[in-house]
């Protein structure tokens, strides 16, 4: 347990607390308030007509949810999906969306001071989905903007977005 | 008490209950519409149900400090009091007026739904004036004196008659029960308020003492149950003297009217100080008691003279003190004196009686109920068991504790039965008894409590009280969530005793176990889905009024009569087809029906009729609309329809049932003129739109010249659908068992190519042209070879394709699931379900599947 979840829980701490996850050799964190729950990895059917990204919809206990693959939303190549494999399941504006993540780790707390403003520079697509970078003890844990996740660029989606927003 | 947002789900709860009260109250006034039409006599029940609804209403309103709802709801009890009490003679006009209060009252409802408060939203003085107008017309012939008759001349309802006189501390009282033990006092008080200044105007009669008296007598018995000892001795100090002024020992004079007038304000005061939590506590009771005091006929008044005849009398005065009343029924004189005495010391107060039957002599004549009965069983004459019956189907809040050495198992089980509440054996503790006493008195009390509040409408004829249902208001996305969840378990249930590595085990006791779940998981599901089943009753009722109005507007009298209203529907099929209806029968009431002077001429009653029946048939349900009017007439509408250019001029070839149909389209009206009902080619158009998003039909039975028959087919349900599950590669789909005209493997013979590369099939006589799913939807597919694999024929609207899947696994009726709206609509898919293993399968909507082809392999023409 790292120092920082040591501190006295405060209800409306909920803020500073991140669920991280790996992917690749990375270290993202996700603000928990998003997220609902995680679990293993469901048989996916897939869905037509959706960017690649988009792996399908999962049975979540009667709920049928659209499943999200992070690494093709990231641009990166796509791997196998193993009994590591986790799905966060966030809900953000009513959407309820699966996040497939390679390894969920911990929740941590960081404190709003830790995080600094993500380097702009374009080289990399997943950049787009990141807010802000967590310093935890020497490690870097990117923050995603679930917001752009869900919504961002995705012309398939822009007709929800835009219906959403009226 | 004011508003603020903690009382909105207050409010919201008045304005829902309200709704219901109102329409609960419109088909009750139709019937009493009919019943003076026909000249038949008006059922009093009906009256007196008319007259607690708008009771209740305007109680819960005061409640919510609603003053505006309260004065309308006021006039109108004011205007039906006086129709049911005989005192007028009943007329149409009333119920006119009453039925127009109800417009406003849910006008104001609306407003209050908007704006959290009924002020300013409208102006009632119009109504208000009507209904004052009316009450004063029936009052004036009627009273001798003066006009200028007071609003608040309404007896209590009977109902509030019967004084509570229990008691009990003050901290075990709720804010709930404190509002509403103020709200009704100050209604009693109002009341009596009303009576005194209409006797000091002269108005003098015995009816509005004995209201007085009646009134003073509740509220004091109302204070003594809520232990408000001060207002209780003031409000009895009022009674003595409304008593002795009823037996002429006091002389009525300004002076006595005008303290009495003062007292009720104290009181009033003292309700206020309540509300604001204060403890009741009056500001000088001590000088008005004593100056009521001084008014009193005699020192002590005799409200309970009555039971004075019994054989226990000295301490009878006592019970106005508001102490727990015990009837004691006791054959053995030693055991009566005795418990008599225990009872006494612990502050009870003890009615003593030999037999049964003098018990309820007591019961009968006295003014208040007893808080708890103690009774032997063994007792000469009517026997204990008799007595506790015959108390029991008489004054249900009563408990009561039987009291006896016997303990024969079938006695105990008789009255058990009898809803007695405990049971006490001889020679009986002291302590367990007072216990047992105690926690009898708050039983009772509840009971009273809750039989007050929650039906207010208690009616007195037990049989209509059984038929009220009892429901509770469930958020509608709650039920799904269970239905989702009952649909998990299933699976769920399945995975486990399907199991693979149960296979090939010889697990006797296992399968029975497994068995017994898959009934219950069964019985559950079939439950969660009539959950959302309603009776069409609700919307059937509210068409009573529109035809009621309509009726008068157009003047013709038209009945309507209701089939099958018990037919029970999905929620949201119910709310569909409201709409729908009122558009039905509006048309059928203004079109159909004909005039009654052309009705008379080609021998038909004067009074139209429509029928409006509900049925169900196999998993449809018809709503049936028959009116006995003109019919449609044919030619009018092939007329109208070739000048609105909805079909050609010279379409001949068109069946009955398809010229009826042309009725349903978009500004097609046959009316010559546009009334303010109907005619602008809306209505039915509406109604087709409707009924096919609850994918239902309409069917048009036309008779002209008798009338005309419209029969709407909805399925029992949207949630669910039958399907054939099928498969290409790994992804399955559901198609719409609707869509299917058959399936078959073709054989190589069958199949033509076109050089562009569409491929058909021929099937007997015609070709079809084949779409493959798995290009439709890039997948990967077991096989490419289309003899390898299935067709399925799918009837579509632009005619039959064929669409090529790996193969047909088996039939599914399956609950429907909408895809994420995060993922908006898929062209082709019209959602999805689960399957028995859990996992999900998308349903394929065939009229849309060819619009994903990519554009370069676009449909050509299969001509």
């Amino acid at each position: 347990m790292s120092k920082a979840t040591e501190h006295v829980e405060d209800e409306d701490t909920l803020k500073n607390k991140y669920l991280t996850f790996h992917i690749g050799d990375e270290d993202y964190g996700i603000s928990i308030g998003y997220v609902t729950e995680i679990i293993g990895i469901l048989k996916v059917t897939e869905v037509p007509q959706t960017p690649d990204y988009i792996k399908g919809v999962i049975n979540l206990r009667g709920k049928v949810i659209p499943v999200m693959d992070i690494r093709l939303r990231f641009g990166m190549a796509a791997r196998d999906y193993d009994e590591r494999t986790c799905v966060i399941v966030v809900n953000h504006k009513e959407n309820v969306v699966g996040l497939v993540v390679d390894t969920v780790s911990e929740v941590l707390d960081i404190p709003e001071e830790s995080i600094e403003g993500s380097p702009q520079f374009s080289s990399n697509l997943s950049n787009d989905f990141v807010s802000g970078m967590g310093k935890v003890e020497e490690q870097i844990k990117m923050i995603i903007d679930v917001n752009s996740l869900l919504f961002r660029d995705s012309e398939i989606l822009e007709s929800v977005k835009a219906s959403s927003e009226n | 008490m004011s508003w603020d947002d903690d009382n909105s789900e207050l409010l919201e709860g008045f304005v829902v209950e309200s709704r219901d009260a109102l329409d609960m109250i419109d088909p009750l006034f139709i019937e009493v519409i009919e019943c003076l039409d026909e000249g038949t006599e008006v059922n009093s029940e009906t009256l007196n149900g008319i007259f607690r609804l708008f009771h209740t209403m305007k109680g819960s309103a005061g409640f919510l400090n609603l003053n505006v709802i309260v004065s309308v709801n006021h006039e109108a009890e004011t205007l039906l009091d006086l129709c049911r009490n005989g005192k007028a003679e009943l007329k149409k006009g009333f119920f006119e007026t009453l039925l127009a209060a109800c417009d406003v009252i849910s006008n104001l409802l609306c407003g209050i739904e908007s704006q959290g408060t009924d002020k300013n939203i409208l102006d009632t003085s119009g109504i208000l004036k009507i209904l004052k107008d009316t009450i004063a017309q029936i009052n004036d012939p009627s009273s001798t004196s003066t006009t200028t008759p007071t609003p608040t001349t309404t007896p209590t309802p009977t109902e509030e008659l019967t004084g509570d006189e229990f008691s009990l501390d003050f901290d075990m009282l709720s804010p709930e029960i404190i509002e509403k033990f103020v709200q009704e006092g100050l209604d009693l008080l109002d009341e009596a308020e009303g009576e005194l200044l209409s006797i000091s105007r002269g108005e003098s009669s015995e009816e509005s003492l004995e209201l007085i008296f009646r009134n003073f007598h509740t509220f004091k018995g109302n204070c003594g149950f809520m232990s408000f000892s001060e207002m209780q001795e003031l409000t009895h100090c009022l009674e003595s003297i409304i008593e002795g002024v009823k037996d002429g020992d006091v002389p009525i004079n300004e002076n006595i009217i005008n303290t009495m007038l003062n007292t009720a304000d104290q009181l009033k005061m003292g309700l206020f100080d309540l509300l604001k939590g204060g403890k009741g506590e009056l500001e000088d009771s001590q000088s008005l008691i004593d100056v009521l005091t001084s008014l009193k006929p005699r020192s002590q008044a005799k409200a309970f003279d009555v039971v004075e005849s019994e054989p226990v009398t000295k301490t009878e005065k006592k019970l106005a003190a508001g102490d727990k009343s015990v009837l004691y029924v006791e054959d053995d004189p030693t055991s009566r004196m005795l418990v008599t005495k225990i009872l006494e010391k612990n502050g009870f107060h003890c009615i003593a009686c030999e037999t049964a039957e003098s018990a309820l002599d007591v019961l009968k004549n006295l003014s208040a109920d007893v808080d708890v009965i103690l009774t032997d069983i063994n007792l000469p004459g009517m026997s204990g068991k008799e007595f506790i019956s015959e108390v029991t189907s008489k004054y249900n809040s009563m408990p009561v504790i039987t009291l006896s050495g016997d303990k024969d198992r079938d006695l105990l089980k008789d009255l058990m039965k009898l809803e007695v509440y405990g049971f006490a054996d001889k020679p009986v503790q002291k302590d367990e008894l007072l216990q047992l006493l105690q926690n009898a008195i708050t039983h009772g009390m509840r009971k009273k409590i809750q039989s007050n509040t929650s039906t207010s409408a208690a009616p007195s004829t037990t049989s209509k009280a059984s038929k009220v249902k009892r429901d509770i208001r469930v958020d509608l996305s709650k039920l799904d969530m269970l239905i989702d969840l009952v649909g998990e378990l299933i699976i769920a249930e399945s995975m486990v005793t399907k199991h693979p590595d149960l296979e090939g085990l010889e697990l006797n006791g296992f399968e029975r176990a497994a068995h017994r779940l898959h009934l219950i998981t069964n019985e559950l599901q079939d439950i969660a889905m009539a959950v959302r089943m309603i009776p069409v009753s609700g919307v059937f009722k509210k068409m009573l009024r529109l035809v009621h109005d309509v009726s008068l507007k157009i003047a013709k009298p038209i009945k309507l009569h209701l089939e099958g209203e018990d037919t029970e529907v999905d929620k949201v099929v119910v709310d569909m087809i409201a709409d729908p209806l009122v558009h039905m029968i509006r048309n059928s009431a203004d079109h159909g029906i004909e005039t009654p002077e052309e009705r008379l001429e080609v021998g038909k009653p004067e009074q139209g009729t429509i029928l409006l029946a509900a049925e169900q048939r196999a998993s449809e349900v018809l709503i049936i609309i028959q009116d006995d009017g003109r019919g449609l007439n044919k030619e009018k509408i092939l007329e109208k329809s070739r000048a609105n250019g909805l079909i050609g001029d010279n379409d001949e070839s068109l069946t009955d049932q398809e010229i009826c149909q042309l009725i349903f389209e978009p500004g097609f009206s046959t009316a010559a003129e546009v009334t303010d009902l109907s005619g602008r080619g809306v209505g039915m158009d509406v109604v087709k739109k409707n009924i096919e998003q609850v994918k239902g039909r309409i069917e048009i039975q036309n008779n002209p010249g008798k009338g005309c028959k419209f029969i709407i087919h909805i399925p029992l349900t949207l949630a669910t659908i039958e399907g054939m599950l099928v498969k290409v590669g790994t992804t399955k789909y559901t198609i719409p068992i609707t869509s299917i005209r058959e399936s078959l493997r073709p054989a190589q013979s069958m199949i033509t190519v076109r050089p562009d590369g569409q491929e058909f099939v021929k099937i007997r006589e015609s070709m079809l042209p084949v779409f493959r799913l798995h290009t439709l939807h890039d997948l990967v597919p077991d096989n490419y070879d289309l003899t390898q694999g299935i067709l399925i024929v799918l009837d579509l609207l632009d005619g039959p394709i064929c669409l090529f899947v790996d193969s047909i696994l088996h039939q599914v009726q399956t609950v429907i699931k909408s895809l994420s709206g995060y993922m908006g609509s898929v062209k082709g898919i019209s959602g999805c379900n689960i399957l028995g293993n859990g996992e999900v399968a998308l349903i394929l909507d065939p009229e849309s599947i060819l619009k994903c082809l990519p554009s370069d392999l676009k449909l050509v023409e299969a001509g």
